[in-house]
């Protein structure tokens, strides 16, 4: 009697809130030896009055709803299973259960490793689809690429979600920083921004964008030798 | 003349209940569950032409006429009496779990040629038409007066009594041989490689030897090949899985044919059971249920029954939980103005008592000063007396529990339960009885994180930004005689720096963690909450002004639980920022929506009973089409 009062609240804001926003962003730092790190950001802040609202349930239109310790020690299994790949390092990561936001961070060998790792995961989680970003560089020529190949798949996906589910992505962006130790004399991209420094490339997007095939992400980049 | 007059008017009536009940006589005495349909209200509200050309209509004509491979135009070509009342039942006896259907007709010729295409299957005795489709279980019977479809399978336990095995000679099956059997071959039975062929391939002769199983029936189940050679399904087909599949189904096949029989057997007692013999028209609690005004109506036998018929025998002793509980029914209304579901639940006298204690609250007074109903989107009110809650909560538990072989262990957790706790102190801080009001919906500045980037060097750090959010207003008041744990917790929270106090009102600030900002007062025996710091500092002050309406009022004092939600005033309520973010329809649904109510009243007759009413809205002729209309439209909103 006295719990259900407790879920008439979130109930009520749930209803009100119909649109919620979050960002992705992608940080890669990457050396003159191929080596480097990369950071992950998941920013659900500006949702955070409807996910903490959410939270409070025990589930939401028949899904579970997993609690902050479920959250935890998935993402702690994620980062475990991250730690025993090949040429990736100082493994860390962080929940913010306040504004909810999380991110991890790690260090490769080589940027190969880094799409071995998108793979390996991938295929844990039991997504047979080829890993739409790689990236490759090439020490002697100084050049580094990223390969964004769009997937059909994840479009007619999209298209089958329901307007307002939409609206979800549209106000989602998708941020990719690339740095480097060199500056960059050319890239390929023109949705592409570079900074004053010359040494990182930025590039910011809706996330329909990139499920609906709209923008393209790849990018080739020359650096200076 | 007067008095004659009144005669007519009552015979006919009584003519008027008897035909519209006209099948119920022919429900068994012991049904477990009725459901009736009163037609004639239902096309009172929606007239068959109209609802032939709604969408609903529609659909279900085309989809009738697809699968009888004829062309339906009508509801009515059906040959069903509109006017007259349908109904389901369920039955369970010690051998048989029957489904069936009385429907009463208008035209049987109708009926004739809908199954015209089974005639030769069709048998004829004393003017009824006897379909028996023993592959689906299923009989189908019908005269000039009604339409009779019962379907049903042969109790679990029933052939497993040699005695009842012997009778109609099915093969022993101990129950053990029986599980075994399921559990390791269910790979062999819903093995592909055995397909129909293979099963007609049995002879079709009954088993008659009543020998023992082996207990070597367990044979391998062939490896499940992803793609298996043709030679390999062959062999399949031909030894193992058959070999091993023969007694199981072959003595499905003949318990089924003997559930045909029985079906048939009872559906001529259906036709020929006459008005004056034992029926569910003799249970009271069926009566109960039982209203002319109601659109459909629900009656089951007591949950008890329920939840232990669903029970294996072997775990029988734990099927007290559901004791005391008795039948339910449930009505549902339509009218010109509103919908309403009604459901009842029976107690017994020990459980009554208790329920009795428990209910009888009402909600403090004082709390309905501090309603503005003019502008009150929603509210849910609760009121229970805590006392006998907390006194009555031990035997509820060990009447449901305590009948097993832990009812020492029950009662004296019962017993420590009630001396460990003071019941009449913790009624005293906590009385029983609630209100949650929505008052508004307003718009508030919420912080969130984000971030800045360096144009230099696009490194980024952390900074706090700002957005509007529509977030809704709530007063909760709670009713206590001894506020002094509320005090107590809320200087704490003043210590830890977490709650300020001004003009006697505890304020929570909103945080990174709390998106509302929560004020909290304490006065005249009631804790208010809420978002709005002007509504505490005017209840504070004395000068807050309510305007409770008759409505709100009734459902409040009257019940012990209750609910009201208007969607029109949270539609009117939502900013127009947030309303051109939302589907337009969705908008339009909320604001041409009438109002909900959910209500319980505690004891009645040893029934307790709750109640769900939505108002029709202005425009719609009656409840029926406006909820017709709304699943039309909602299927429209993509």
């Amino acid at each position: 009697m006295f719990k259900n009062v407790r879920f008439i609240i979130p109930l009520f804001i749930i209803s009100v809130l119909l649109s919620s926003c979050f960002e992705i962003i992608e940080d890669v730092t990457v050396k003159k030896d191929g080596s480097g790190s990369m950071k992950l950001t998941l920013n659900f802040s500006q949702s955070k009055t409807k996910i903490g609202a959410i939270m409070l349930m025990d589930s939401i239109n028949g899904y579970k709803v997993p609690s902050r310790n479920e959250i935890e020690d998935q993402i702690e299994q994620a980062a475990a299973k991250i730690r025993t790949m090949k040429g990736i390092s100082n493994v860390s990561q962080t929940v913010d259960f306040t504004n909810f936001i999380a991110s991890i961070n790690f260090s490769f060998r080589n940027v190969a490793d880094v799409n071995n790792l998108a793979k390996e995961l991938l295929a844990e989680a039991n997504v047979k689809t080829s890993i739409p970003l790689t990236y490759r560089y090439n020490r002697e020529e100084a050049r580094f690429s990223k390969d964004y190949t769009f997937s059909p798949d994840v479009k007619e996906q999209y298209n089958k979600l329901k307007e307002r589910d939409k609206e979800v992505f549209r106000a989602a962006s998708y941020i990719s920083i690339l740095r480097f130790e060199s500056t960059i004399s050319s890239f390929s991209n023109q949705g592409a921004k570079m900074s004053k420094n010359q040494l990182a490339i930025m590039q910011r997007l809706p996330v329909s964008d990139l499920v609906s095939g709209k923008a393209d992400i790849s990018n080739q980049i020359q650096l200076s030798r | 003349m007067k008095r004659l007059l009144q005669l007519v008017t009552l015979v006919t009536c009584a003519s008027y209940t008897a035909t519209a009940q006209d099948l119920a006589y022919k429900i068994p005495e012991k049904a477990f569950s009725v459901l009736s349909v009163k037609s004639d209200q239902l096309f009172k509200l929606y007239p068959a032409a109209e609802f032939n050309n709604s969408t609903l209509g529609k659909k279900l004509l085309s989809q009738l006429s697809k699968t009888t491979e004829k062309d339906y135009k009508s509801i009515e070509d059906l040959g069903m009496n509109l006017s007259s009342n349908a109904y389901y039942y369920y039955l369970t006896t010690d051998s048989l779990k029957i489904h069936s259907l009385l429907i009463p007709l208008s035209d049987s010729r109708k009926v004739d040629a809908l199954f015209a295409k089974h005639a030769d299957s069709i048998q004829k005795v004393n003017g009824v038409n006897i379909l028996p489709r023993p592959n689906e279980k299923t009989v189908i019977a019908w005269n000039e007066q009604f339409l009779y479809l019962t379907y049903g399978s042969v109790a679990t336990y029933f052939f497993t009594d040699s005695a009842n095995a012997a009778r109609y000679s099915i093969p022993v099956m101990s129950s053990d041989d029986y599980y075994q059997y399921n559990d390791e071959h269910t790979d062999a039975v819903t093995e592909p490689a055995i397909d129909s062929v293979a099963i007609e391939n049995i002879p079709q002769e009954g088993v008659q030897d009543t020998g023992v199983y082996p207990d070597s029936v367990v044979v391998e189940a062939p490896p499940v090949a992803s793609d298996p050679p043709v030679d390999d399904a062959a062999t399949a087909a031909d030894e193992t899985p058959v070999e091993d599949a023969q007694p199981y189904l072959e003595r499905k096949r003949m318990i089924d044919s003997v559930a045909t029989i029985w079906l048939t057997s009872s559906a001529q007692q259906i036709f020929e059971k006459r008005s004056s013999a034992p029926s569910i028209l003799s249970n009271r609690g069926y009566q109960r249920s039982a209203d002319n005004n109601a659109v459909a109506t629900f009656w089951m036998a007591g949950l008890q029954d329920l939840y232990a018929s669903f029970l294996p025998y072997k775990l029988l002793r734990y099927g007290n939980i559901m004791r005391g509980y008795g039948d339910v029914n449930a009505r549902l209304y339509m009218g010109k103005e509103n919908i309403r579901l009604t459901g009842e639940m029976g107690l017994d006298a020990e459980k009554s008592a208790s329920y009795e204690k428990i209910c009888d609250h009402k909600i403090n007074k004082n709390f309905l000063k501090y309603i503005k109903s003019d502008s009150l989107i929603g509210f849910m009110s609760y009121s229970f007396n805590t006392e006998a809650y907390m006194n009555e909560m031990p035997k509820l538990l060990l009447q449901s529990y305590g009948s097993n072989s832990y009812s020492e262990e029950m009662a004296m957790a019962a017993d420590l339960v009630s001396v460990m706790l003071d019941e009449k102190a913790i009624a005293q801080v906590i009385k029983g009885d609630a209100l949650f009001l929505l008052t508004n919906l307003s718009e508030k500045q919420v912080t969130y994180q984000s971030y800045n980037y360096n144009e230099e060097t696009f490194e980024y750090k952390d900074t706090v930004m700002t957005k509007t959010e529509t977030l809704p207003d709530f007063l909760f008041m709670l009713s206590s005689d001894d506020t002094h744990l509320f005090e107590r917790l809320l200087n704490y929270g003043i210590k830890k720096q977490r709650i300020t106090l001004n003009n006697g009102i505890y304020s929570i600030e909103q945080s990174k963690k709390n998106p509302f900002s929560l004020h909290v007062l304490i006065k005249d025996g009631i804790v208010f909450l809420g978002t709005s710091l002007q509504d505490l500092t005017q209840i504070h002050d004395g000068s807050f002004k309510g305007s409770l309406d008759k409505q709100h009022k009734e459902l409040l004092t009257k019940n012990n639980i209750a609910l009201f939600f208007s969607p029109k005033s949270l539609s009117a309520k939502m900013p127009a920022r947030e309303l051109e973010k939302t589907n337009e329809k969705i908008s339009k649904l909320l604001a041409g929506s009438g109002n909900v109510y959910l209500t319980s009243s505690g004891l009645k007759d040893g029934y307790i009973s709750g109640d769900i009413t939505i108002d029709v809205p202005k425009g719609e002729e009656n409840a029926l089409k406006y909820f017709l209309n709304l699943i039309e439209e909602m299927d429209r909103i993509k």
